[in-house]
């Protein structure tokens, strides 16, 4: 039996309305179209593009072991602009070095604006023992091909968030996203200061040193401090990036601080950082970059071991060597394996523990707490301490 | 050689996810195919810095107690799930400013509901309780029509189902009135109406009155470990009854010959077999980009056609650097609204500027812990028609994103007092475009199609019969017959994946 109510006004026979409108809509045969896109994917794959078909236009050389690289829409694979991004975003870049395929993370050096003209800058500098890094400098040159990701990475300046001033600390090749934080200032994109620690062994080792002085010459938001490590120079600081340095600098009210660079400078600013005061919202880092990881570390036993890889139910086992993270062995490998950051942050990798277990160093643990109940992992950044097996999403 | 599957489930959000494990739990041999990198869709988590974020889930309906199973949990422990869901307290808080505006906070279980209504609205008890008093009736009703298979005798409706079909179909609006509701109570019992997101003179009230009863009666429940701990689960029971996911595997096609669904085709161009195709991509998708235009029955095509695209959102998620109570927040969920009137507020979801809806949660007041110590979790959500953003340019993205959140944050901080500008320390941003690149749907939706009359729950479930006229294809997700919200996406995949079974075991 149904309630007794009261329902002033309200005739049962309406129910059939709708039904009859629907069976009115079917029935209406139309010429209209099913549009095929719409306006909000065609900006998502403006703005996050999966892909990028760049070719280079330009290279310039950096003493000898740097050299810059334009890179603009690469017409015959039907690209027709460099997807807009924030200052201080990175691009995943695909290489096929020997018989290893792989991606690795470079920050764009130039300006958003540029991206608008269509072209952006990749800097690249030579690493020690740099795999990448060698290939791209000895190999790149006008007319190659690149495919990079679209815009990664949340190194950029958020007025949400940041203080009205960012003391930035670079050290060797961790200048690049700040070239471009700093030609975003320039250009009236973000709207901040920037005041620029940049940390070089010595005055002929300064990445991008005419570039930051034309940008501080049209630009007094910008300013740049040239910290040498290992020469004496008028006009340059010596030593390191101390607490005692960046106070020297900073604004006497807030600010904020920005890292990037090589791991000895993170470890040099642990200690550091802390004298400063600052609250944890203050300071930001770039990705850690790839984890070298040594035979110190606690827990990890180093040795070869075999890693199972599954790919579609298909299986092949490859080789792990010690010191060498699931996703390297797997490039070696040849094997595509998806990646972005490969600093453990992005989770672009994220694959499937199915047996063994990994070592994963706690800085670089960017799984999700869901993630440790069901085998997720990120290969960039695990060590595996036995033989394992994965399922990689490929 | 072609793989071959009893069932190809297309997309792993909350739909695909739920018909892929209760096809493999079912015995039948189950794909699931996903283009994204891992499976959730909306129902995710993110990290940025010291916090994880929820990306999409408010509070589940239908999960209910140990003792008293909702629909929703009954599913998972069937499937196996082993979760760690809380309890909510409270059901919500609103502040409605302009005229007849409101703060009004209701708790959880019916009685209590009732009676804390009848104090925000001296005189509303009788209405509230006969609304509650309908709803039983429509869950009577829909027994009588289901009980058969869809079949029924419209006199039996008509005598002994007049209140259902006095209520059914009919705008909320309508029946406040018929009740007499007054007012205040009227406003305060609409707060749930963006959980559909269509105003209440459009949206069908045995629909709006049964989503507010599951939510007050049985309880609503989150996540610990946030929405991406119930898709890991459910992607995990598809394995453990012997399924397969493949991620990053984008279908470009599905195989059709002679009105027969038969398999897909994937982007790096593998073509996989099934007799049973189970799709989370809407029927506009793909109607117009994966199946050969001959082989679409025309009023499939033309249902396609004549459904519009539900709602997308603009969310901003914050990782603050202070607790809740240095910040003052005691409530889990505030919606706010600069007017009790939905038709107005509806059509602002069209433009940027003058979007007057919002809701504001903090995560640690349901979950403490789910941050670090001196920390809190909080997130917004504004709806939007995706076209809102058609204007904007990529140059112009950040900014525009930017100043909407200013916008909220200072309507946010000069109706509670709370102070949050001096103390983010994480601030993603995602809007209508962040959607469409991560969950594909049409302009960024993320409430499958628009809910009108027409196109509501009764005239989904009523017509279902009669359309979908490709054998084998099955849809599922927002756009099923339960329409959208994680509970009835979660619905939806079980029943594709139950008609499936039927089927199959009929020999189609």
């Amino acid at each position: 039996m149904q309630n007794n109510i009261e329902l002033i006004g309200l005739d049962p026979e309406n129910f059939w309305r709708a039904m009859e409108e629907r069976r009115n809509v079917i029935v209406a045969d139309s010429a209209e179209e099913l549009p095929r896109e719409y306006a909000m994917n065609i900006l998502a794959a403006r703005l996050h593009p999966h892909q990028q078909y760049f070719i280079i236009s330009q290279v310039k050389e950096h003493g000898p072991d740097a050299k810059s690289y334009v890179l603009e829409p690469d017409k015959s694979c039907g690209a027709t602009e460099c997807a807009y991004f924030s200052a201080g975003q990175y691009l995943a870049v695909y290489l096929e070095i020997g018989g290893s395929r792989l991606w690795r993370p470079y920050s764009i050096c130039s300006g958003p604006a540029e991206a608008l003209q269509g072209r952006c800058v990749l800097t690249v500098k030579r690493a020690k023992d740099g795999f990448a890094s060698e290939f791209i400098l000895a190999n790149w040159q006008a007319g190659t091909k690149v495919v990079t990701s679209g815009p990664l990475g949340h190194f950029s300046y958020e007025p949400l968030r940041d203080a009205k001033t960012v003391v930035g600390l670079a050290g060797g090749s961790g200048i690049t996203p700040f070239h471009s934080l700093a030609c975003a200032i320039r250009d009236g994109v973000d709207d901040f200061d920037l005041v620029l620690l940049y940390g070089s062994r010595n005055s002929d080792d300064i990445l991008l040193k005419e570039e930051f002085d034309a940008i501080a010459a049209q630009c007094d938001r910008v300013k740049v401090v040239h910290v040498l490590s290992d020469e004496k120079k008028a006009g340059y600081e010596n030593g390191f990036l101390t607490a005692e340095l960046i106070q020297r600098y900073a604004p006497a009210g807030d600010y904020s601080v920005f890292v990037c660079g090589p791991r000895a400078m993170y470890d040099f600013l642990e200690t550091e950082l802390p004298k400063l005061g600052l609250s944890p919202r203050r300071v930001r880092h770039e990705l850690f970059g790839e984890y070298k990881i040594s035979g110190r570390e606690s827990g990890y036993a180093a040795r070869e071991t075999n890693a199972k890889i599954v790919i579609r139910g298909e299986e092949r086992t490859i080789k792990c060597l010690p010191g060498e993270s699931l996703l390297s062995a797997m490039e070696r490998a040849g094997i595509a394996a998806p990646s972005q950051c490969r600093s453990g942050e992005c989770g672009y990798c994220r694959s499937r523990l199915l047996q063994g277990e990994v070592f994963v160093p706690s800085h670089v643990d960017g799984r999700r707490l869901a993630d440790f109940k069901y085998g997720g992992i990120h290969p960039c950044c695990s060590f595996p301490l036995g033989d394992t097996a994965i399922e990689v999403p490929m | 050689m072609v793989k071959n599957y009893d069932v190809i489930v297309i997309g792993a959000g909350n739909g695909g996810l739920t018909a892929a494990a209760r096809s493999a739990h079912m015995g039948m041999k189950t794909l699931l195919l996903e283009k994204h990198n891992i499976p959730g869709g909306c129902a995710s988590s993110f990290r940025r810095g010291r916090f994880e974020f929820e990306t999409a889930l408010h509070e589940l309906a239908e999960y209910g107690g140990p003792e008293d199973r909702g629909e929703i949990r009954r599913l998972f422990d069937k499937l196996g799930l082993e979760l760690e869901m809380i309890e909510m307290k409270h059901a919500f808080r609103t502040i409605v400013t302009g005229p007849d505006g409101f703060d009004a906070a209701v708790p959880m279980g019916m009685e209590a509901f009732i009676q804390k209504m009848e104090v925000l609205s001296p005189g509303s008890e009788k209405s509230v309780r006969q609304c509650f008093a309908l709803a039983d009736d429509c869950s009577n009703a829909l027994r009588y029509i289901f009980k058969n298979k869809g079949v029924y005798d419209r006199d039996v409706l008509l005598r002994d189902h007049s209140n259902f079909m006095k209520v059914a179909n009919t705008p909320v609006t309508e029946v406040f009135e018929a009740l007499r509701m007054p007012t205040a109570a009227r406003n305060i019992l609409s707060t749930y109406w963006s959980y559909i997101g269509l105003p209440l003179t459009k949206f069908d009230f045995m629909l709006y009155i049964l989503m507010v009863k599951r939510y007050i009666e049985i309880h609503a429940y989150i996540p610990k470990m946030r929405s991406h701990d119930i898709t890991l689960a459910l992607a995990d029971a598809v394995y453990r009854f012997g399924g397969d996911v493949w991620y990053n595997t984008e279908v470009k096609r599905i195989l059709v010959k002679d009105r027969r669904a038969y398999g897909v085709v994937t982007a790096n161009g593998e073509e996989v077999h099934a007799r049973h195709i189970i799709s989370n991509i809407s029927h506009k998708t793909v109607f117009a980009n994966m199946i050969d235009r001959e082989q679409i029955p025309a009023q499939d095509l033309n249902l396609a056609r004549a459904r519009s695209v539900g709602l997308s959102s603009f969310d901003f998620y914050m990782g603050m650097s202070k607790s809740p109570e240095e910040l003052g927040i005691e409530d889990y969920c505030i919606f706010f609204a600069d007017t009790v009137d939905t038709d107005d507020l509806y059509d602002r979801f069209s433009d940027i500027e003058r979007n007057g809806r919002f809701t504001m949660n903090c995560m640690n007041i349901a979950n403490p812990g789910c941050s670090p110590e001196g920390t809190s979790l909080m997130w917004c959500t504004m709806l939007f028609k995706g076209e809102a953003w058609n204007a904007v340019k990529p140059e112009n993205y950040n900014k525009t994103k930017r100043n909407l959140v200013m916008r909220v944050i200072k309507e946010y901080e000069r109706l509670t007092g709370n102070i949050l500008s001096d103390s983010i320390e994480e601030i993603a941003i995602a809007a209508p475009p962040t959607f469409a690149r991560y969950i594909g749907t049409p302009n960024g939706s993320i409430y499958g199609y628009e809910p009108f009359l027409w196109d509501g729950m009764m005239p989904r479930m009523l017509a279902a019969g009669e359309e979908n006229n490709i054998q084998g294809l099955h849809f599922c997700g927002g756009h099923g017959e339960r329409l959208h919200g994680f509970s009835s996406a979660y619905s939806n995949g079980d029943s594709a994946a139950r008609i499936v079974a039927a089927e199959m075991k009929e020999g189609r």
